[in-house]
């Protein structure tokens, strides 16, 4: 059956006030800074005496856009964004105020005659990115097309008079060609970029919905876990409490064929408690498990946790080594996060280490950054797969053979944990010879 | 006189093996698989000892349990242990045994409970009470 397309059930709104208002104050921005071409733009007409331009007439304009940005500035600064249809407002005012300015400039300038009358393009691409409905940008280009038209007329008709560059001409003809390649010009650039903004904003809108539905899944995902290992949890328990009792506290002769199988039954649910206890530790959120961050001394724990693993070592003949640790300074991490993150680490390590191995436990720091490194002698992971170890349920092909048992999820629980400590977690490692796991905290 | 211990958990397998290892020191154990009864129970009984599961009806019901312990007069000086699953509490825990003040409870023993360890932390903490 063909899959259905993905819909998105809600509607993500990228249009609010508040967005409207980030739109305001960068058209703010960009005024200061066409006011500054302005002025320079006019400097330079005056200084080089390029042309007979009204100079005052010139710097008037520049004046009004500085105060009008001075105003404008004032008044969104007093009010917090509240309603969609007032910042809409002031946007729509801020580019017709321009347009009025900008139809000034290309009248002291020469009319249609007058290059400048192109900026009025810009305006129709910022409304076409600003205003959600494609109308909105048809009247913004209504308004040019208006007020250059009407400013032509009033030349033509000599209301006003034409500052033109020693041409004194003005022909009817040209005048319709260049307002014709205009009109077009406007409304063809406001089609396409309406257009491409709603095809756009469609695809936004689809990308956000498609992520919040992922998260929502991989939520279920680890809620489902989280009820799994509980529900299985119980049952597991009552069966090792059961076979603990017979083994340990009654006093009675099994036969040794018996109690070999009880052990066996033991161990087995031991295995099983450990899956649990992994994936429980996985399906946290990790907010719920976020503890204050206090300052963790390193060189304090780690050897806490080493002599905890000494004696599993020792059973496997594997030497515990660790260098002296340097760092005595602590740093802020969650404890409880750190502790489990060195338990986790130096267990797989000496897990996957066969019988008279080495394992030794590093640390280092430089200006930025405070580093643990576990290095084993073990069975070390093949380099195709060693980017995948870290996803869950992964377990590389010689791991499987190596250690029948595992749940696939010890380095994910790792790396999430480093992760959320804003660490990063590394694996160097060659067949046969050995894995060094790299973590590194920073230190600010 | 034997010490009298009291198991409130609402696993009957549980409960059994408990019972079971604290009989071998000859402790004498009564029980019951559900809070509130319990609670009847044990100021009917005053045991020396209250061993107390967590997870019962609801995740944390073991703790409201004992918070009603810690405030009756009668029965409040009984020690508690509690017994919180596999790895699932550990962030609660942890933060519990942090805030000494909201500790309502003397120890704390991870499921599953080895019988040794149960033996020792009953015995410690009866030799403090």
């Amino acid at each position: 059956m063909p899959k259905e397309p993905f819909q998105p059930s809600i509607k993500y709104s990228f249009y609010t006030p508040n967005s409207l208002r980030r739109k305001n104050l960068w058209l703010i921005n960009l005024r200061w800074a066409s006011s500054i071409a302005l002025s320079i733009f006019i400097l330079v007409l005056f200084l080089f005496k390029l042309e007979n331009y009204p100079y005052p007439a010139l710097i008037g304009i520049v004046v009004v856009l500085l105060v009008f940005n001075s105003l404008i500035l004032f008044y969104l600064k007093k009010r917090n964004p509240k309603y969609l249809r007032t910042e809409e407002n002031i946007v729509f005012a801020q580019i017709v105020v321009d347009y009025i300015l900008l139809t000034a400039l290309t009248h002291f300038t020469g009319g249609i005659d007058s290059p400048l009358h192109l900026i009025y393009l810009f305006y129709i691409i910022i409304a076409s990115v600003i205003f959600e409905k494609k109308y909105q940008a048809f009247i913004i280009a209504g308004v040019a097309v208006l007020l250059l038209s009407m400013l032509v007329l009033m030349e033509y008709l000599q209301i006003l008079s034409h500052y033109s560059n020693g041409v004194k001409v003005y022909n009817i003809s040209d005048i319709i060609i260049a307002l014709s390649v205009f009109y077009v010009t406007i409304f063809t650039s406001t089609y396409i970029g309406v257009t491409l903004m709603m095809r756009h904003k469609k695809v936004k809108n689809l990308i956000f919905a498609q992520k919040e539905e992922l998260e929502k899944t991989d939520k279920e995902k680890m809620l489902f876990f989280r009820f799994v290992s509980h529900e299985l949890k119980s049952p597991i328990i009552a069966v090792q409490s059961a076979i603990n009792v017979v083994l340990d506290v009654m006093d009675n002769n099994l036969k040794p064929k018996a109690r070999d199988m009880l052990e066996r039954g033991r161990k087995r649910t031991v295995q099983m408690i450990d899956i649990l206890k992994d994936l429980v530790s996985l399906s946290y959120e990790e907010k719920e498990e976020k503890h204050e961050p206090e300052l963790v001394v390193p060189c304090e724990h780690i050897p806490e946790v080493i002599d905890y693993y000494r004696p599993i070592a020792e059973e496997k003949n594997i030497q515990l080594i660790e260098t002296i640790c340097k760092q005595r300074k602590g740093f802020q991490l969650d404890k409880f996060v750190f502790e489990n993150i060195i338990t986790n680490m130096i267990s797989n390590a000496v897990r996957y280490t066969p019988n008279g191995g080495k394992v030794t436990i590093k640390t280092d720091l430089d200006d930025d950054y405070w580093y643990l490194m576990i290095s084993d002698t073990g069975i070390g992971i093949p380099k195709e797969e060693q980017k995948q170890i870290f996803k869950e349920f992964y377990r590389a092909g010689n791991a499987k053979k190596f250690e029948a048992v595992g749940t696939g999820l010890g380095m994910s629980i790792i790396k999430k944990m480093v992760e959320q400590e804003n660490g990063e977690v590394f694996v160097e490692s060659e067949i046969g010879k050995g894995s060094t796991f790299t973590v590194r905290f920073p230190l600010k | 006189m034997p010490k009298k211990i009291m198991i409130i958990d609402d696993d009957i397998d549980l409960v059994e093996a408990m019972r079971i290892t604290l009989e071998t020191d000859n402790y004498e154990v009564i029980d019951a698989q559900e809070g509130q009864k319990g609670l009847e129970i044990l100021k009917k009984e005053k045991p020396d000892l209250l061993i107390l599961d967590v997870m019962m009806g609801t995740l944390d019901e073991g703790f409201h349990i004992a918070y009603q312990i810690r405030n009756d007069e009668e029965i409040k000086d009984i020690p508690i242990l509690m017994i919180t699953a596999v790895g699932a509490q550990t962030g609660f825990k942890f933060d519990m045994q942090r805030d000494e003040d909201f500790l309502p409870v003397n120890e704390f023993i991870e499921k599953p409970v080895n019988p040794q360890v149960l033996l020792d932390t009953v015995k410690r903490n009866l030799s403090v009470a």
